[in-house]
């Protein structure tokens, strides 16, 4: 469905109005076959016509104040159907699957819709004659689009929920940084902490950056209603440098061997998601299990090593 | 046109011209000094009066086109001023071809060819005297303002140049007078409504441009 200009309703509320304005003014103001007129008739031939006028002109600017409202709403819904647009553009390209169709189709139901009520009235337009069928009508139209503005609007949340995903596990992995480095690094003795703080400093960067960069897109595409064309970065881009990275971090880790530290970092990484300091032992070994891909009695025994080794915690109730 | 308070008589100027004649005639055939003495005074009264009276047409005549000239020019405006408001209706409707006449315009040119034909007709005197009777009133009736009905300003200053000779008038002097007078009356009531007129095309004009500027540069 296209959204320029001249499919819109108010270009033809505003054209078929100026036709009408037209025609009225053109109407000759003496009746038909009068070629000789007395000054008296005269008078009252243009005073009724100066009558006249008036009171065109006032229907007339109601007409135009209704096709405003109209223009208002329109307008909104045109703007927040371009946004969806752009965020779903945004979203298939970032993630380069398709949006859910559930959303997808929420929103060709109502650009069908608009587009409906478009058609209806160009194949009505040309029969109106005066300016209190057209705000009439215009009011009728704005009824009905601001119908489907509303649900535009409605829809436009759930488009921006596509990317909480992202941005929750790009603010989880800022405070697994957080966490990494107010629990883990003060306690390691053989590895290079400088070399290891530079390694978290690239992380933070990777996410906040990330994150900037989503909250900058989102905020242009529903604000300026910004077209997405080619994106600098996908998830693919981001996940692959968090990969080199984290693949870095390993290596510069000395105290532990690799599994443990990678097992550490999946346990520092899941209670940040979760905001907690405390992970139940068992669901520890559970998702470390499923995660590195190593049963759970292999897991729970590396997690009791990394424990022996000071780097966790294990706490012990009834 | 000779007139009392009593009645009026219309003489034509080839009577006087003939009532010379005669007198002269007379005087030629008679020995009788008596007869001469009193012919000769009358001829020497008719001559003089007209002298007077034949001065007093052409001032009249040359007054009458002097009127008829003013009227055509005030005619000429009150034509162009009716072509300004429908100039304005025509502007106000933007349609072209539009013609319409004022009734008025054309019996006040109507009556202005009147007024230009009693300079150069010759009417009989019955038909004259048809013509100055709603004015003066019967020949035989009495009327106390007969003088003010039949008194020009052509005898004003007249009588002022060469003093009172007599209650005499130029009757088409009278008759244009009066038409003349009529004819500026009604130029006069037509000029103050082609004013409103003029006004209220004007209003028509501003209120057509206001209603085509409506919509004019939003449905571009």
């Amino acid at each position: 469905m296209s959204l320029n200009e001249s499919t819109k309703t108010c270009p033809l509320f505003l054209n078929i109005s100026k036709r009408i304005a037209e025609t009225i003014v053109s109407r000759s103001p003496f009746p038909l076959n009068v070629n000789v007129i007395n000054v008296t008739d005269l008078q009252q031939v243009i005073g009724r016509r100066v009558e006249f006028l008036q009171t065109e002109i006032e229907k007339a600017k109601n007409a135009k104040t209704k096709i405003h409202s109209l223009y208002e709403v329109e307008q909104s819904l045109v703007d927040t159907l371009k946004k969806l647009e752009s965020l779903k553009m945004f979203y298939e390209k970032f993630w380069e699957e398709k949006i859910p169709q559930i959303l997808s189709e929420k929103r060709k139901e109502i650009a069908q819709k608009y587009e409906e009520t478009l058609t209806t009235l160009q194949g009505e337009i040309d029969n109106f004659r005066d300016f209190d069928k057209i705000a009439e009508k215009s009011e009728k139209t704005q009824l009905k689009i601001g119908e489907l503005n509303k649900k535009a609007q409605k829809l436009f949340p759930q488009y921006e929920e596509l990317f909480e995903n992202i941005k929750r596990l790009l603010k989880a992995g800022s405070m697994f940084v957080e966490r990494f480095k107010n629990n883990v690094l003060p306690k390691l003795e053989k590895s290079d902490k400088h070399k290891i703080e530079s390694v978290l400093e690239s992380f933070v960067t990777l996410y906040e950056g990330a994150l900037a960069w989503l909250d900058e897109m989102l905020n242009n595409i529903s604000e300026k209603g910004t077209h997405i064309s080619d994106l600098p970065k996908t998830h693919k881009t981001i996940f692959e440098e968090e990969r080199k990275l984290r693949e870095a971090l390993i290596k510069e880790i000395k105290d532990l061997q690799e599994q443990e530290t990678l097992i550490l970092m999946k346990i520092v990484e899941t209670s940040a998601s979760r905001r907690t300091s405390w992970l139940p032992l068992t669901e520890a070994c559970k998702i470390v299990a499923q995660q590195i891909g190593i049963p759970s009695d292999k897991a729970k025994e590396i997690i009791m090593d990394i424990y022996e080794k000071g780097f966790l915690s294990v706490a012990i109730g009834f | 046109m000779t007139w009392k308070k009593k009645g009026w008589l219309l003489i034509s100027l080839f009577e006087v011209e003939r009532t010379i004649e005669n007198l002269l005639s007379e005087i030629a055939v008679t020995d009788n000094p008596d007869i001469i003495r009193s012919r000769t005074f009358i001829i020497k009264e008719l001559v003089e009066w007209y002298e007077h009276y034949v001065d007093k047409i052409i001032s009249s005549h040359k007054k009458g086109e002097e009127i008829a000239e003013s009227l055509n020019m005030e005619m000429s405006e009150l034509q162009q001023r009716f072509k300004e408001v429908l100039n304005n209706v025509i502007k106000s409707t933007k349609l072209s071809g539009l013609q319409v006449e004022l009734r008025e315009l054309t019996e006040i040119a109507a009556e202005l060819e009147e007024i230009k034909h009693l300079l150069t007709s010759k009417e009989s005197q019955e038909d004259l005297e048809e013509m100055i009777k709603p004015l003066a009133g019967d020949k035989d009736s009495e009327d106390s303002y007969r003088k003010e009905k039949l008194w020009t300003d052509i005898d004003e200053e007249m009588e002022a140049k060469e003093g009172v000779k007599g209650e005499w008038a130029v009757v088409k002097y009278v008759l244009l007078k009066k038409k003349a007078e009529e004819i500026r009356k009604r130029a006069n009531d037509l000029n103050l409504i082609l004013n409103s007129l003029d006004e209220l095309t004007q209003k028509l004009v501003d209120l057509t441009n206001a209603f085509l500027k409506l919509f004019k540069d939003e449905s571009k």
